[in-house]
């Protein structure tokens, strides 16, 4: 695709991409607005670079690096953790939505902005490694790391009865 | 556990209630910010050399250790550039106004800014355009837009766009030193609302505003009114028309925007940008911080190199990047379209004059990070 798209073309794009994008987002972010934001700027990023990606599979797997890098950047604020505290994530997320279960959402605001991400790319957008740290602009020891670390927590707070302690096969 | 992770996550992924696609929302932003990337920041050549910039072929960024913080009085001959809601006119003066700005335009009159009151990232309409003017006046003019589309030059006190006119489009031209309408014409087609996705684009070049909607291209002559079909114009995304050409991105090609004559094949690339005045051609070169700079006329070009950041040309008709050399140490380059030989000034940080924003600085021109 070596030239800007139509806006017939790019529209019928952003229709298909949205609702897993924003699934993601959302997962990540916990918030119905900021998870918006994400995506539409992700999304207008994504019409910028369109020469760039080959293909419309390429622009979604662009379009959803764009948005994780993007939120990467926003973890990094310093305000970022000020900003939202995680009470009113919690608030928020179930005055939005009743029909999402609180428990794993709980679970997941009380997670590092980063590890959340890495949990959410990894389990739930099945990811591997490489393309975490890609995502996200870190070494894949860290994304190890940080899954480490994060599963622990979850473990700790969903309890054994959700998180079986297990041996064995590794998820990547 | 991984695998129950998995599946409690999908889950919960299946009971969010995911919202309406705001797709023109969406194409509004990228439009926008594809404008932004291209030039929202110019820059009048400071005349300023820095040693170390040689050859005709490239400009390298000096080391670190060559700038300091930028400091008032260090500066001189800048173009207005916009931060959030503060237009600054120079390094000693910025004009704040009511909301932020999303595009900013020069005419002879001064600088016109385009600003949305939605600065959330839910980015629409309604927009208000604004004069700016050198000595730090602000001056709304009245206009309230639905789309983003409008036009000016540098050399010309007006400014352009369409509206919707009962069931049709009107082109408008208004004179910003008088701020009243000189040129109303119809043109044919529908005028596309929300949430439909289309656009009309229009393109001032002289004495002609070119419109680019559902029902075609045309050449509207807004003193005469006279309008004429131009097949060349396509209605499927944005257009500029400069000097009489016009970008065809489809086939890598610039052409006489009313014959249709292919003037310059610039070859396979994904974006491509005339300058102001028609004659040259910036083309973005396969990798990144590569700008190759064509004659359009003659087919020459020059390659030019920076690190990264964004290009644009100049109201005079000179390539310039904006770039952020290492750190929070930035310059502002401006190059000979014919040499490739560039001038380099150290540029303000203009984190300071603006607010913190979500985006990384490599999207929006001095973002805080």
């Amino acid at each position: 695709m070596a030239r800007a798209p139509s806006d017939e073309q790019y529209t019928e794009f952003v229709h298909a991409s949205w609702p897993a994008l924003y699934r993601t987002a959302f997962l990540m972010l916990g918030d119905r607005g900021l998870a918006e934001d994400l995506v539409q700027t992700a999304l207008a990023k994504t019409y910028v670079s369109w020469g760039k990606v080959r293909d419309l599979e390429a622009a979604r797997a662009y379009a959803r690096t764009t948005m994780v890098n993007t939120a990467a950047s926003w973890f990094r604020r310093r305000s970022w953790r000020n900003e939202q505290p995680t009470e009113h994530v919690r608030e928020r997320a179930s005055d939005d939505d009743p029909s999402v279960r609180p428990a794993l959402m709980e679970a997941l605001a009380q997670l590092a902005p980063r590890q959340r991400a890495v949990v959410v790319l990894r389990f739930y957008d099945d990811l591997s490694v490489a393309d975490t740290a890609h995502a996200l602009g870190c070494a894949e020891g860290t994304v190890k790391s940080q899954t480490s670390d994060a599963l622990a927590r979850l473990r700790t707070l969903l309890g054994e009865a959700v998180f079986p302690i297990e041996s064995g096969a590794t998820h990547d | 556990m991984t695998e129950e992770l998995t599946t409690a996550l999908r889950a919960e992924a299946s009971r969010i209630q995911v919202p309406g696609t705001p797709a023109y929302d969406i194409l509004s932003a990228g439009r926008r910010l594809r404008r932004r990337r291209r030039g929202s920041v110019a820059a009048a050549a400071a005349g300023v050399l820095v040693a170390g910039i040689v050859g005709v072929t490239a400009f390298h960024p000096k080391p670190d250790t060559d700038f300091r913080p930028a400091d008032a009085g260090e500066l001189s001959g800048t173009e207005p550039t916009y931060y959030g809601d503060i237009v600054r006119l120079d390094d000693h003066a910025a004009a704040t106004l009511d909301e932020p700005v999303v595009a900013l335009l020069y005419s002879s009159a001064g600088a016109l800014a385009l600003t949305s009151p939605n600065d959330t990232g839910h980015y629409g309409a309604p927009y208000h355009l604004t004069e700016v003017t050198a000595d730090g006046a602000v001056r709304p003019l009245g206009v309230t837009l639905q789309q983003v589309w409008i036009s000016a030059e540098p050399d010309q006190p007006y400014v352009a766009w369409a509206e919707p006119s009962g069931k049709g489009v009107e082109v408008v031209v208004r004179d910003v030193t008088s701020n009243k309408d000189v040129g109303r014409v119809a043109v044919s087609g529908r005028y596309p609302m929300p949430p439909k996705s289309y656009a009309v684009y229009v393109s001032l070049d002289g004495d002609t505003v070119y419109v680019a909607a559902q029902g075609g291209g045309y050449a509207v002559d807004w003193r005469t009114g006279e309008v004429a079909e131009v097949p060349t114009i396509r209605a499927d995304g944005a257009m500029e028309v400069h000097g009489g050409r016009v970008v065809d991105l489809g086939s890598h090609t610039v052409k006489a925007v009313r014959s249709g004559r292919v003037v310059l094949d610039y070859g396979r690339a994904p974006d491509a940008e005339l300058s102001p005045d028609g004659r040259y051609l910036q083309v973005p070169g396969r990798d990144d911080g590569v700008m190759h700079v064509y004659d359009v006329s003659t087919g020459s070009r020059v390659r030019l190199t920076t690190t990264f950041g964004q290009w644009g040309w100049t109201p005079e008709g000179r390539p310039f990047a904006y770039a952020n050399s290492t750190g929070h140490h930035y310059v502002l380059a401006t190059c000979d379209p014919e040499t490739g030989r560039c001038d380099r000034t150290p540029y303000p940080y203009l984190g300071r004059y603006g607010k913190a924003h979500p985006e990384g600085f490599s999207e929006s021109i001095g973002a805080n990070r």
